[in-house]
């Protein structure tokens, strides 16, 4: 029988409300902040509700960056990159997961070391690898660096393996080819990983700052994050713009989120790894 | 319709197990063939090997006088059906039906009346839109029935396909592939590990352990005749009981003696034992349940056991019996009543009585 009240039951809850509003804070506090008249924005103590909510300081976001353009430029770029991604995950994970070759385990252990090299270290010569190629300032610099990921192929790896062999061998005896097999077969069976891992991939591409602004030295090429540099000026930073051109970048992604976020637990539950 | 012959073959997997070893076998045309043993022998991997999906490490496969070494599973016109169904979770059960025609590239109206009328055959017809997990345990089993019929193929490949269904479930749907072979009247080669299932569905059955082939016989020869220690044990339930006995010459007679008990022995066997070189040597003595009897209280040849226990099934009681520090089991009619710990009087029928090589654990008789 459930009971209706508990003491652990309790806190738990208690537990779960304050990391709600641990995570929440900062979300508020941007979208305060970005109604705000200038004067409040660094208050102390802080002000947390403006005596005035200033819509207009939004319009000024939009108008202060050519917006649009750097709004095409992130959602292309989140598109194509998850996209590849999630085609050379597919590709990978079924060779790692059904396909017997010399070296698997090694080259597969060898490939998840990777992800212990700090991204950093690897911006130079990424850099200086696409200069190479004369790639910079161009989409393909913000795209295809981006098109595979351990990570994902290690994620999609894990959910493949856990497909029973039966279904290769009786899709084998129907006259499958391993082609269609992956695609017919195991693809629509991790459908919930392929939603977390193209999920995930679409917000770190979204969110990526660094790359972009190493890579782009045009106001054409640039996207949404590099677009927030434009608040910071000599004279200082304009907070209350940055806070909501801040809102208006997570506003998709929240929203994207909402609807998709059972995807996202049931993929992550599934692969018994968390993101 | 179809022969299958595997000549000397041999299994031997990538980290050196060696599954199968020289397995030489004939299966005829329209033959029911099941290949019994318990986990680990080689059936599943035989199977695997016929189907296709095993590389065969040695030796020789024809089906239909045509070697198929090397020809992949699509084109040995093969079904199989799984020991856990393997019916794509994602797919209706009319798409589970209708794969391998749409993967054999037939048109859409032949598929859709073949799966009709074997899904029609098979009671499935008002669940053809269900997801497997919408499916019951033995409406997945004929889902995965009905998805190797209606292929048509030369012959059908069983991998344990009643062991995740109970008990009631599995006699029934036991019933069903029988019906189902005398219909269809084509090849059939199922792998188990339960005798029932062995003994009840095949036309031939193959015991194997261990990699090799203990025996291949009709399934009253092998319950009659089994060739060894290891198949008289495997078919059966319960299992034949087996005495550690010495071949021992009175006069013209001859008996097998274990303990302080003697039995005398009929004179075919004894006979044979005796030009076999086995007076004074140790043999197995194996005497299934049903062919010891209580005796009368007069009777000389009787020998005398304690009652450990009585198991009541209802249509025949079993019961186990002390002898040597063993059990005997013993099968009778429910009328029997006997009290645990009494003693009762037993003998043996000499003509079915079996007796094994101690050493080479073969059939000596």
């Amino acid at each position: 029988m459930e009971k209706g009240f508990s003491p652990g039951k309790f806190v738990s809850y208690i537990i779960l409300v304050l990391g709600a509003i641990f995570i929440l804070i900062p979300f508020a506090w941007m979208i305060l902040t970005s109604v705000k008249p200038s004067n409040e924005v660094l208050l102390m103590p802080p002000k947390w509700i403006p005596t005035k909510f200033l819509w207009e300081n939004y319009i000024k976001a939009y108008k202060a960056a050519p917006f649009r353009q750097y709004f095409f430029n992130s959602v292309f770029v989140a598109a194509c990159v998850t996209a590849g991604d999630i085609i050379t995950t597919i590709l990978a994970a079924f060779a790692f997961s059904n396909i017997s070759f010399k070296f698997k385990h090694i080259v597969f252990i060898a490939m998840v070391a990777t992800m212990m090299v700090p991204s950093e270290i690897l911006i130079i010569p990424n850099y200086v690898t696409l200069s190479e190629f004369g790639w910079i300032n161009s989409y393909k610099a913000l795209i295809l660096p981006w098109c595979a990921s351990i990570f994902s192929i290690f994620l999609l790896r894990q959910q493949f393996s856990s497909i029973p062999d039966a279904y290769y061998k009786a899709a084998k005896v129907d006259g499958c080819s391993d082609f269609r097999y992956l695609f017919t077969i195991m693809v629509p069976m991790s459908i919930p990983t392929l939603m977390s891992i193209g999920i995930l991939k679409l917000i770190n591409s979204w969110n990526s700052y660094m790359w972009p602004l190493i890579v782009t030295n045009t106001t054409e090429m640039r996207t949404l994050p590099v677009a927030l540099a434009a608040f910071s000026t000599e004279a200082g930073t304009k907070y209350n713009l940055l806070m909501a051109f801040s809102v208006m970048i997570v506003a998709p992604i929240l929203i994207m989120y909402f609807f998709t976020q059972k995807y996202i637990i049931k993929g992550v539950s599934k692969t018994g790894l968390k993101g | 319709m179809s022969k299958v012959v595997l000549k000397n073959i041999d299994k031997i997997y990538d980290n050196g197990f060696h599954a199968v070893k020289n397995l030489s076998l004939n299966i005829d045309s329209q033959e029911f063939v099941v290949l019994v043993g318990p986990s680990g022998c080689g059936k599943t991997t035989t199977l695997r090997m016929i189907a296709g999906l095993e590389q065969i490490t040695k030796g020789e496969l024809y089906i239909d006088e045509k070697l198929v070494n090397h020809v992949e599973a699509k084109d040995r016109d093969i079904a199989m059906v799984f020991q856990n169904y393997a019916l794509y979770p994602h797919m209706t059960v009319f798409d589970n039906m209708a794969f391998g025609l749409k993967m054999r590239k037939i048109n859409k109206k032949e598929i859709y009346k073949k799966v009709t009328e074997i899904a029609k055959s098979i009671d499935m017809e008002s669940l053809l839109n269900r997801k497997p997990h919408e499916l019951s345990g033995g409406q997945r089993q004929r889902v995965a029935l009905g998805r190797a019929i209606v292929r048509n193929p030369k012959i059908f490949l069983m991998d344990e396909p009643l062991s995740n269904l109970d008990a009631k479930l599995r006699v029934q749907m036991r019933a069903e592939i029988v019906k189902l072979y005398h219909r269809l009247h084509t090849t059939f080669i199922y792998v188990t590990h339960d005798q029932t299932e062995a003994m009840t569905m095949g036309t031939k059955i193959v015991v194997m352990n261990k990699g090799y082939i203990q025996q291949i016989a009709d399934p009253q020869t092998i319950y009659d005749k089994p060739a060894n220690l290891f198949v008289a044990s495997t078919i059966g339930s319960p299992q034949m009981n087996f005495i550690d006995a010495c071949v021992i010459a009175e006069g013209d007679l001859v008996y097998l003696k274990f303990g302080e008990f003697k039995i005398k022995i009929s004179s075919e066997i004894s006979e044979n034992l005796l030009k076999m070189g086995y007076k004074d040597r140790e043999v197995i003595l194996g005497i299934r349940p049903e062919n010891i009897r209580i005796a009368e209280e007069n009777n000389c040849d009787a020998i005398s056991l304690k009652l450990e226990l009585v198991e009541i099934l209802g249509y025949e009681n079993i019961l186990y019996l002390e002898l040597l520090e063993n059990n005997i089991v013993v099968k009778v009619d429910t009328r029997f009543g006997a009290t645990v710990g009494s003693y009762l009087n037993l003998s043996f029928d000499v003509e079915k009585i079996h007796v094994f090589d101690k050493i080479t654990k073969n059939a000596i008789i």
